[in-house]
């Protein structure tokens, strides 16, 4: 990947009355890279976008697209390509017409235009429907050909507005696994805007987290995921067991816990400084904790005894809830094996290690 | 049996529920339009004659008056659809309160009885009305425009009348468009105007072809606006056919002017809808 900036987007900021919606958004994007903005609804993600596509003007900072600046620059000249939510594809043309639009704009040649149609189409999968009025396809291919059209331009920049949240679970995974292969057939600089932190993580290159109107962290899938920056992070990506806890002593990287639950666990601290006697939140990730035979301690401090609570199998793998003490956390198991016969009511020890628990500063009580 | 029963059963309710108002039709609408239509086909003697109806077709007067009063009803729909698209797409846009507040806005003048609307409309266009008047004193004009007893007059006062059919025909079909499809057609490159030609206009036109047949068809046989606002200068045929009735008593005639005007509306309406409705039409607009 070469080391050309495609978008930049410097201190931006949008206020809707008193309420402040995005702000201080700083980001650089990469030629060719796959970023998401990915948070729950009303973090921000959708009106950055917008004002990336020169929907919304910025009330402050400035967006930049292959160097130009964009402030007030209407979205008819932006040269961008866009997919929606609700596909958006025009009722009254055919497949062939839809994708055709934005190249007759250009008042590219006939001969073009349709070259250029039918190999957009191909490239979706889709040649066989070029004739078809909208409403004679489903959702899915809706939305295939809705990104025939974005990319038929050949934009500087694809942006995805949650292009799957119409579909169904298995046409949502079909298609995030066509937009992975378009996106690396292209080459196209892409920016992806989802809630689901999964489709996240899939498509991304970098994933940008944001919460309430702010960018809670930047990073690859695998940092995002490994090291949180913040509590937010680590909780809306993934499930987590959450344990309220003092900080007994921090030893270097060594954090030492007492939970509120009543018993004791390690935590290798992550740059983080917390103070002995203040409150923490600790989290330890489902698969990151393993069953033992009730009793044992085979990982000294970082163990604990509970009885099994509740078990659900869902499919490839089973969750069993544990009681220790006054919390009950959930544990990924394996549904064949050891723990095939376990049931409700059983006793069980818990263990993890140290650098599986993420903790962050509590509120003060 | 059982089967049989159940089979009916549907349209048998249909019937019942459809009963009275089958009843009123049939004796306030299909017997008199037969009586009618057989009292066209009779002459003087009350023998079978065509005569009525070649006497109209061979006559320029009655065919000069039946080609006015389409060009006037045709000029209508054209006024209707100029002023009344940019109200119906303010509506689209609008905010729910603000519908409500347009939408009363525009039908409330139809409170009032046609026939005082249009003695306003004297009083606004007359040659001493508020227009004349401000322009002339303004120094514009020296003597006064003539706005009434006209075509003109005629076409201003129907599109006053019937506009409000036209506009909530439009606002129902703009409504029904997905507002994102103009922010997908400006990414793509569409200005404004584009937008509008290409996207706007086109998923209107179902909205256009209800507005415009009521439009046309409320215009052909309008009588209280023409007469009060073309006077004797500026005939139709609903005019022409009142006066047949009721100051030449000569009701045969009548019947054939009625019948004529219905069947060139009926012709002009279908003919407009087979323009509009094409194979294109029909597969992006038919149900589901």
């Amino acid at each position: 990947m070469s080391q050309t900036i495609d978008v930049e987007l410097r201190q931006v900021r949008k206020t809707f009355g008193s309420n402040i919606v995005v702000d201080e958004f700083d980001l650089q994007i990469q030629e060719g890279e796959c970023i998401s903005f990915l948070g729950p609804s009303g973090c921000g993600k959708t009106t950055t976008l917008n004002m990336i596509a020169g929907f919304l003007e910025p009330d402050g900072g400035e967006i930049r697209i292959k160097g130009k600046r964009m402030n007030g620059v209407p979205s008819n000249k932006r040269e961008l390509g866009m997919v929606f939510q609700t596909y958006s594809l025009f009722p009254h043309m055919t497949v062939a017409e839809n994708v055709a639009y934005g190249l007759k704009l250009r008042k590219v040649p006939k001969a073009e235009v349709k070259q250029r149609v039918a190999k957009a189409l191909e490239l979706v999968k889709l040649p066989q429907v070029a004739d078809r009025y909208p409403k004679q396809l489903s959702g899915g291919q809706r939305q295939r050909i809705a990104i025939a059209r974005a990319l038929v331009i050949e934009p500087s920049l694809l942006l995805l507005d949650e292009p799957l949240s119409n579909l169904d679970a298995k046409l949502r995974e079909e298609l995030r696994e066509e937009i992975k292969r378009l996106h690396m057939e292209t080459g196209v600089t892409t920016i992806f805007v989802t809630h689901d932190q999964e489709e996240a993580l899939y498509l991304s290159d970098r994933i940008v987290v944001l919460s309430n109107g702010k960018v809670e962290q930047i990073g690859t899938p695998l940092e995002i995921y490994n090291r949180p920056a913040t509590e937010f992070v680590h909780t809306f990506i993934g499930k987590s067991n959450k344990l309220p806890a003092v900080v007994e002593v921090q030893d270097g990287e060594t954090l030492q816990l007492r939970a509120d639950a009543g018993f004791k666990l390690q935590a290798t601290a992550k740059g983080q400084k917390l103070t002995a006697g203040s409150a923490a939140h600790a989290y330890i990730r489902p698969e990151k904790l393993r069953l033992a035979v009730p009793g044992t301690n085979p990982l000294g401090a970082n163990s604990a005894q509970g009885r099994v609570r509740q078990l659900s199998f869902l499919g490839a793998f089973a969750e069993c809830d544990v009681e220790i003490g006054s919390a009950t956390v959930t544990v990924r198991i394996q549904t064949i094996g050891e723990h095939a016969g376990l049931k409700p009511g059983d006793p069980v020890a818990l263990i993890w290690h140290p650098e599986d628990v993420f903790v962050f500063p509590g509120e003060e009580r | 049996m059982g089967a049989h029963n159940s089979r009916w059963r549907p349209l048998r309710n249909a019937l019942l529920l459809l009963a009275p108002v089958l009843l009123v039709l049939l004796v306030a609408f299909v017997i008199p339009m037969v009586y009618i239509f057989a009292l066209s086909l009779q002459n003087e003697e009350q023998q079978f004659s065509l005569g009525n109806y070649a006497l109209f077709l061979h006559d320029s007067y009655y065919v000069g008056i039946l080609w006015r009063t389409i060009k006037l009803s045709f000029y209508t729909v054209l006024a209707c659809l100029v002023f009344g698209y940019p109200v119906a797409m303010f509506m689209a846009k609008a905010s729910g309160r603000m519908r409500g507040v347009v939408t009363f806005l525009i039908i409330a003048p139809h409170l009032i009885s046609v026939v005082i609307r249009n003695f306003g409309w004297v009083v606004i266009l007359g040659n001493k009305g508020w227009i004349n008047t401000t322009l002339m004193n303004l120094g514009i004009i020296d003597k006064p425009l003539k706005l009434l007893y006209n075509e003109l007059g005629v076409v201003i006062g129907l599109t006053d009348a019937y506009i409000v059919y036209m506009v909530l025909a439009l606002v129902t079909s703009l409504y029904a468009v997905d507002t994102s499809l103009y922010k997908a057609a400006g990414i793509l490159g569409a200005s404004s105007v584009r937008k509008f030609v290409s996207i706007t206009l086109p998923l209107s036109l179902p909205g256009i072809l209800a507005g415009s047949t009521l439009v046309f068809s409320l215009s052909m046989s309008a009588y209280v606006t023409p007469a009060l606002m073309g006077g004797s200068a500026v005939k139709v045929l609903p005019v022409l056919t009142y006066e047949n009735v009721m100051i030449t008593l000569n009701w045969p005639l009548s019947a054939a002017l009625s019948f004529l005007l219905l069947g060139s509306t009926y012709a002009l309406v279908t003919i407009f809808t087979k323009l509009v409705e094409t194979r294109r039409y029909k597969e992006v607009f038919s149900g589901a």
